[in-house]
């Protein structure tokens, strides 16, 4: 069990009128990926706000290793925010300077770190231009870089997918692997549920305010697997068994016929014998949900 | 203080490298001097222009006994025809006509078609009563050079105890263009100020930089970046001014001595000029030079934080420029006030009771004060209304850093006194 590096306990933020997070306790294992999954106006953001020593939380507490959050940690907190935003006419490569000494780095570390990532990122000839001459992918790119320059070891990405093009979407996902792979703890913010499954180690799932929600991506796809299962034959099949119920039936793709069965205690060998004694199997599989099924789930619920 | 420092270096670079602030330092001085130089243009011609105005002059009991009031402005006619003369007034043949009923010159009458001058009715004026005291003079027996010989021709020179001249002029006018220079210098670089807090709202930096600094500090590093900007502006001019006026005296030099040469002009000419120089001088050296600049430097630095504080928490609270009209007005008002303080009551008594107050309220300090400067204020009175500007100004900065604090950060709402009167109440 790897420790933990950031500890979210028990924190509510109030405003006037209105509770933007309430009672939140989150643990982020050291070297995860962990996807924190809410709708818009969840408190995600304030969440991440907090963290960031934006605002304060009204109750409970923050700890990084341990720590109280401080200011020593600011340096350790790599943000990428969702509004996007860099100074329309100041050259890449100062701006990437200037952030980089924002977060502690000496000015010489700051350019060193800085033509190193314009280089890893394709952008390295964009250097001395303005990021009003850039286009919006490369202008995403660069706010990238501004969130890791000074390799942070919690790094905060806030829908970091959102305006990237298909290309830029798998370079950057390689980035997001390469710094897990390098140790970087990292706390992924989205509503789009697909790419959790794809990077996430853990997630939590923040839904008005609350977290309803938490643990490894694979204990929580366990926990709401359903006994539902899915079965294809070349000839028509239905159960001989009476416990077990027939969901919904139709044909594959391939022409063959495909039934959704809920099995209601009956173990999968006697499924499978009842299907091979009427015909010839050609798939089986358990319908495990995804994280998508279980967002809307929950949410909806 | 780190982190003010960068943010301070971050912003003096980027405004100092701009193309505008390099082509606004290297022109203002040749933009303002071109504004002088227009003016004392129009005001010159305005002297010596060459159309004349001709008026004709109906005078039934011939009060001015058909003395001829010519000269190189006026050109005058004699008329007996009242309606005539009119119609030569609506055709714009003449300007108008003088209506003279008697000779003590308690009614004359002036009717013209356009609208005329106050200048010009008061020139007219002394024209015809000048020669209708002459002309009075003449009457009971005494020459006008008889009563010019009796004149008396005294100006008051005044002077302190000390027996030196109290060079109240210059006073005035060192004091008022160190108060206009500090007025516009808070107000360029204040709005310059604002404009960069909601540039970066709108851009949304602000939340990566507020994650990696205080508010505080990037407020703090903005206001005094500017300032700096500021003064490195105002630096450039006054030695670009210099040089300009160094220039251009000696081009006015050499050339004055030349036309001296050719036309031998009177020759007292140089010791009346040497005369005012001498004036000029002994006046100058009323003046405490260091306590000015001192006095300059603190109100100059002191006005500008607070002021740009203030700025900058508006700044913070809008969404765009257009939305900070609303709260333009009230910060502008005492800076505004405190000019026309300086300009009305500083002047007429620089030690009168309203321009000692205005001189320790700390938001038209900066101004009234600098005007006072010149007139020997005492330093107890400086020091006393600089701890108030500058105890005031850590106060503003602490309720404009709650404002900004949360101002920053809140997207969409309109801005209002009474949101704002909420962050700032708000831990």
């Amino acid at each position: 069990m790897p420790t933990t590096l950031l500890q979210i306990n028990n924190v509510s933020k109030f405003y006037k009128d209105k509770v933007a997070l309430k009672n939140v306790s989150i643990a982020v294992p050291e070297g995860h990926i962990y996807g924190l999954l809410g709708p818009n106006g969840a408190g995600k953001t304030t969440l991440i706000r907090i963290i960031n020593q934006i605002t304060e939380a009204d109750e409970g507490a923050v700890l990084i290793n341990g720590e109280p959050l401080n200011a020593a940690h600011i340096r350790n907190i790599g943000y990428l925010p969702e509004e996007r935003g860099l100074y329309k006419k100041i050259k890449v490569i100062r701006q990437l300077e200037y952030f980089a000494q924002l977060r502690g780095m000496s000015s010489k570390e700051a350019t060193q770190k800085a033509n190193d990532w314009l280089k890893a990122m394709e952008l390295y000839e964009v250097r001395n231009k303005k990021i009003e001459e850039l286009s919006k992918g490369m202008q995403q790119k660069i706010q990238f870089i501004v969130s890791v320059i000074h390799s942070p070891s919690l790094l905060i990405l806030d829908e970091p997918f959102s305006g990237f093009d298909p290309v830029n979407a798998e370079l950057l996902t390689q980035k997001i692997l390469d710094l897990k792979a390098a140790g970087t703890t990292i706390l992924y913010s989205t509503h789009r549920m697909e790419s959790v499954e794809k990077l996430c180690d853990s997630m939590a799932l923040i839904h008005q305010s609350k977290k309803i929600l938490d643990g490894t991506v694979a204990d929580i796809k366990n926990q709401f697997k359903s006994d539902v299962f899915e079965v294809v034959t070349n000839g028509p099949y239905s159960p001989s068994i009476d416990k077990i119920d027939v969901m919904q039936t139709s044909i594959t793709d391939a022409g063959h016929p495909s039934v959704f069965l809920k099995l209601n205690g009956v173990s999968n060998n006697d499924c499978l014998r009842d299907v091979i004694n009427q015909t010839e199997l050609v798939h089986f599989s358990q319908k495990i949900p995804s994280i998508n099924d279980i967002f809307i789930q929950l949410v909806t619920a | 203080m780190h982190n003010i420092l960068l943010i301070l270096k971050h912003e003096y670079i980027t405004r100092v490298s701009k193309k505008s602030f390099i082509i606004m330092t290297l022109l203002g001085p040749l933009l303002i001097s071109a504004f002088y130089g227009v003016i004392i243009a129009i005001s010159i011609s305005q002297f010596s222009k060459d159309d004349v105005t001709k008026i004709a002059i109906y005078d039934p009991n011939n009060a001015l006994k058909n003395e001829n009031l010519s000269n190189k402005s006026y050109e005058f006619g004699y008329v007996k025809n009242v309606e005539a003369a009119k119609d030569s007034i609506r055709t714009e043949a003449i300007f108008g006509m003088l209506i003279i009923q008697n000779s003590k010159g308690d009614s004359i009458e002036l009717v013209t078609k356009k609208n005329i001058s106050l200048n010009a009715r008061e020139t007219l004026e002394k024209l015809v009563v000048d020669k209708l005291f002459n002309l009075n003079l003449k009457a009971n027996g005494l020459s006008k050079n008889k009563i010019d010989s009796l004149k008396i021709n005294i100006q008051l020179s005044d002077h302190s105890l000390s027996g030196k001249s109290n060079g109240t002029e210059i006073k005035s006018a060192v004091g008022y263009v160190g108060a206009m220079i500090i007025y516009f210098f808070i107000f360029m670089y204040g709005v310059m100020i604002m404009r960069g807090v909601t540039e970066e709202k709108n851009n949304r930096i602000v939340e990566i930089i507020v994650s990696a600094v205080k508010p505080f500090q990037l407020m703090m590093g903005k206001i005094l970046g500017v300032a700096l900007v500021g003064l490195t502006q105002f630096l450039a001019w006054i030695t670009l001014s210099g040089l300009l006026l160094f220039v251009f005296s000696i081009a006015i030099g050499a050339q004055h001595v030349d036309a001296a040469q050719m036309t031998s002009v009177s020759k007292e000419m140089p010791s009346e000029m040497a005369q005012i120089s001498d004036a000029f001088f002994q006046q100058f050296q009323t003046l405490n030079i260091p306590k000015l600049i001192i006095g300059f430097i603190i109100f100059f630095l002191g006005g500008f934080l607070l002021y740009s504080a203030l700025f900058a928490a508006i700044g913070s609270s809008v969404d765009s420029d257009t939305e900070t009209q609303q709260f333009m007005l009230p910060v502008s008002m005492p800076l505004i006030f405190g000019l026309i303080i300086a300009q009305v009551a500083v002047i007429n008594d620089p030690n009168s009771t309203l321009a000692y107050w205005c001189s320790m309220v700390p938001f038209t300090s900066p101004v009234v004060m600098m005007v006072r400067l010149p007139f020997d204020i005492s330093w107890m009175e400086i020091l006393i209304s600089a701890v108030i500007l500058f105890s005031t100004f850590v106060f503003v900065v602490w309720m404009a850093g709650k404002i900004y604090r949360i101002g920053i950060l809140s997207y969409g709402q309109k801005a209002s006194y009474k949101q704002m009167f909420k962050w700032l109440t708000s831990k």
